[in-house]
């Protein structure tokens, strides 16, 4: 079983994005967070047991608590080997370079995406092994 | 000879022959001497005219040079070159002081202590022979001065300048070989060594007047190389500068004093001086205030005055002198330059100029980094600026986009999901609020521009009417109901910008109906309105969900968002706040998690006429 991970302050993105993925004919399961830090507990409870770790990771860049940046911190803190398998795209209503540049300090961030996310897109990234090679 | 020449030698007897023969070797022998007369005199002419040819070159090249050092050094090589003496030596003086300097041909040193040395046996020999104008001196004579200088020979040449007390020696050392050239013109050797050390000294004195041209203007050129090579921060290099004026100046201790300091920064302080005894703040106070204003300005011209006045208090005469600049900034005296000089230097009206010169670049640098430090306070303010401002720009675009990204994925989904009434119907439902948010957010960087722009426009302000104005615009934002209560001390009205007023009443209400609590049956928005002695103070407590402490400071930051519970914009707290900076009032945030918040806002009375 795969575990997809949304994590967006704006539950309306959370919807946009869970629809789209349901559409897609995605097997694995999807879990929605409106607060990073509740995800990195929740990542936090499974580091032993990695068959409930998320596989993907749909995260926005700008909420409030913690933002984006804060959360891949806080993933670079906790053990390396149990999350290698973890890839995280960043999800954005801006494309600022300044974002941008700085997402690509995370080896686990596989791409810097705009909002919203489409079909098209989600079949590349479920389906399609060049996305490994971003 | 003319018997000789008609005789026929044949005619004459063997006695006679002899006797010939004995008077024409003694007039060969005779001749002999003539011709070695001849030849010693045709060599004296040849070395007088090399003699003569040299001190042509040497005067020649003595017109051109234009440094005192440079033309010493030449003498000191002339003397080789005219005389062919085996090494040179110059020594010139100042009548009435006890220094000298030397100047000797390459190849030679001759230590301080020689130097000493050899200036007291000149001094000597010459007064012990003061007729003489050249003198000898011997190994014998001086046998202690072996060891410092190998020498077997000085031939010296003295002479003074009494117009303006200058004094020269020049010698010419001999080690083994002799001079030859000196020695070949004997005993005009003597002679032309006097001449060419009244040369050299008409010279000297003739130059004199180019020279310390020449002085002052190395002396300038190193003073603004100085100044351009501390570039931007020379006060924090005054050392360095005053050190080199103290080089330049042989001033025995140079300090420098800015009032910001207690104690005078002295730079240096020379063995025979001391500079505790010599110089503190008191003085240099009490000779300042003893100026008058206008001689504060010029004060280089005094130093005289300082001088005495300095000397007074040490009442030591003689011992020195001290020079004075003071650093005038806005008719305050920020600060001081001083040289003090041993009284053997004597000052000239060109070193009050230099002392002045360091003393206005000093002042000129003060004001400069007077300028530059505020230049650099509004440069960091205007980073400060830009940073919020691409901050601003970041966020409104962000927060413009959000929603229009929303209906753009909701399209997406409507297209995505065709067929499907029942999704589509939810997400048509979905639009309109994101649409509203957008608005929301337009309205409120309206909002902020107008209170960034317009003028503050005070008119009638009814208070009553635009709280209950504003909770009917935002008692929707929830659809947990939110009761408004009203309480007023007494009827105010008063005069203020209604449009701000209202901007921020409305977000204050609107924060309370936003954020109240659904889980409490009975949530209310109290507003208490009421005056004290110096503002009208407007109270709205809510019972809603609170703010945590941590973000208590931060929700007044521009699109900071405390909650994740509404999609607020993150402008309304910022826009309130800078409102009430503009109307000169005040707004403050009390509240607990779990039990509500309360803003005070607080207006200035003078608002209220």
């Amino acid at each position: 079983m795969q575990y997809c991970y949304l994590i967006d302050d704006e539950p309306i993105f959370n919807l946009i994005s869970s629809k789209i993925i349901n559409r897609s004919g995605w097997q694995g399961e999807v879990r929605v967070f409106i607060s990073a830090r509740t995800a990195l507990e929740e990542i936090k409870m499974h580091i032993t047991n990695e068959g409930y770790l998320p596989d993907f990771i749909f995260l926005d860049v700008r909420m409030p608590e913690m933002d984006g940046f804060q959360f891949l911190e806080e993933l670079n803190n906790l053990p390396k080997e149990p999350l290698k398998y973890i890839r995280v795209f960043m999800l954005s209503s801006s494309l600022d370079q300044k974002d941008i540049v700085r997402s690509q300090k995370f080896p686990m961030v596989k791409s810097f995406l705009s909002k919203p996310l489409d079909i098209q897109t989600i079949k590349e990234i479920f389906y399609s092994n060049k996305i490994n090679e971003l | 000879m003319n018997k000789y020449v008609h005789t026929e030698l044949s005619d004459l007897t063997k006695e006679q022959l002899l006797e010939y023969a004995r008077d024409l070797q003694m007039r060969v022998g005779k001749f002999a001497s003539v011709e070695q007369q001849l030849i010693n005199i045709r060599d004296r002419l040849d070395a007088e005219v090399v003699i003569h040819k040299q001190m042509n070159a040497f005067n020649e090249r003595a017109f051109r040079v234009n440094a005192s050092n440079a033309f010493f050094q030449l003498v000191a090589e002339s003397v080789l070159d005219i005389f062919e003496f085996e090494f040179g030596i110059a020594i010139q003086y100042q009548k009435g002081q006890d220094e000298s300097i030397l100047f000797v041909t390459e190849g030679v040193s001759i230590p301080k202590l020689a130097h000493h040395c050899l200036v007291a046996a000149f001094e000597e020999r010459f007064e012990k022979q003061p007729e003489s104008k050249v003198i000898q001196l011997n190994k014998g004579d001086w046998p202690e001065m072996l060891s410092l200088i190998p020498f077997h020979q000085f031939i010296v040449a003295h002479a003074v300048n009494t117009e303006d007390n200058t004094g020269i020696y020049v010698a010419g050392g001999i080690l083994e070989k002799g001079a030859l050239n000196y020695r070949s013109i004997e005993p005009q050797g003597v002679n032309a060594f006097e001449l060419f050390s009244k040369q050299v000294i008409s010279h000297f004195s003739s130059h004199q007047k180019t020279f310390r041209i020449e002085k002052s203007e190395r002396r300038l050129t190193a003073l603004a190389n100085t100044f351009l090579g501390f570039g931007s921060v020379p006060l924090e290099n005054i050392s360095n500068i005053t050190m080199l004026a103290f080089d330049m100046l042989a001033a025995d201790l140079v300090f420098y004093k800015h009032t910001g300091r207690s104690e005078p920064v002295v730079f240096f302080r020379s063995e025979t001086i001391d500079g505790k005894a010599f110089i503190d703040d008191g003085d240099l106070e009490l000779f300042y205030t003893s100026l008058s204003f206008s001689e504060q300005e010029t004060i280089v011209s005094n130093y005289h005055r300082y001088s005495r006045f300095l000397i007074n208090k040490r009442e030591e005469q003689n011992d020195s002198l001290a020079v004075s600049h003071l650093i005038r900034q806005d008719g305050q005296l920020t600060g001081m330059l001083g040289f003090c000089f041993s009284s053997k230097v004597k000052v000239t009206q060109e070193d009050l100029q230099i002392i002045g010169i360091i003393g206005s670049a000093i002042r000129v640098e003060e004001k400069r980094q007077v300028v530059r430090n505020s230049l650099i306070s509004k440069n960091d303010e205007l980073l400060k600026i830009n940073g919020e401002l691409d901050n601003f720009v970041y966020s409104v675009s962000h927060d413009l986009r959000t929603p229009l990204l929303a209906v753009k994925g909701l399209v997406n989904l409507i297209d995505l999901y065709q067929g499907d009434i029942d999704e589509n119907e939810g997400f048509f439902k979905l639009i309109g609020p994101s649409i509203d948010r957008m608005d929301n957010t337009i309205i409120e960087i309206l909002d902020y521009s107008r209170n960034a722009r317009l003028q503050v426009r005070p008119e009638l302000v009814e208070l009553e009417k635009i709280i209950r104005n504003a909770y009917e615009d935002v008692r929707f934002y929830s659809q947990h109901p939110v009761k408004l209560e009203l309480f007023f001390q007494d009827e105010i009205k008063f005069e203020s910008d209604r449009n701000r007023i209202n901007t921020v009443i409305k977000n204050l209400i609107g924060n309370a109906v936003k954020y109240a609590d659904e889980t409490k049956p009975n949530s209310y928005v109290k507003v208490n309105v009421f005056r004290t002695q110096l503002n009208l103070i407007v109270e709205i407590s809510d019972n809603g969900i609170g703010i945590e402490a941590t973000n208590l400071e931060k929700v007044f930051e521009m699109f900071f968002r405390a909650s994740q519970k509404t999609t607020g914009t993150g402008l309304g707290l910022y826009i309130s706040k800078e409102i009430m900076i503009k109307l000169n009032g005040s707004i403050k945030l009390d509240s607990l998690v779990g039990q509500g918040t309360t803003a005070k806002i607080s207006l200035p009375v003078n608002f209220l006429n």
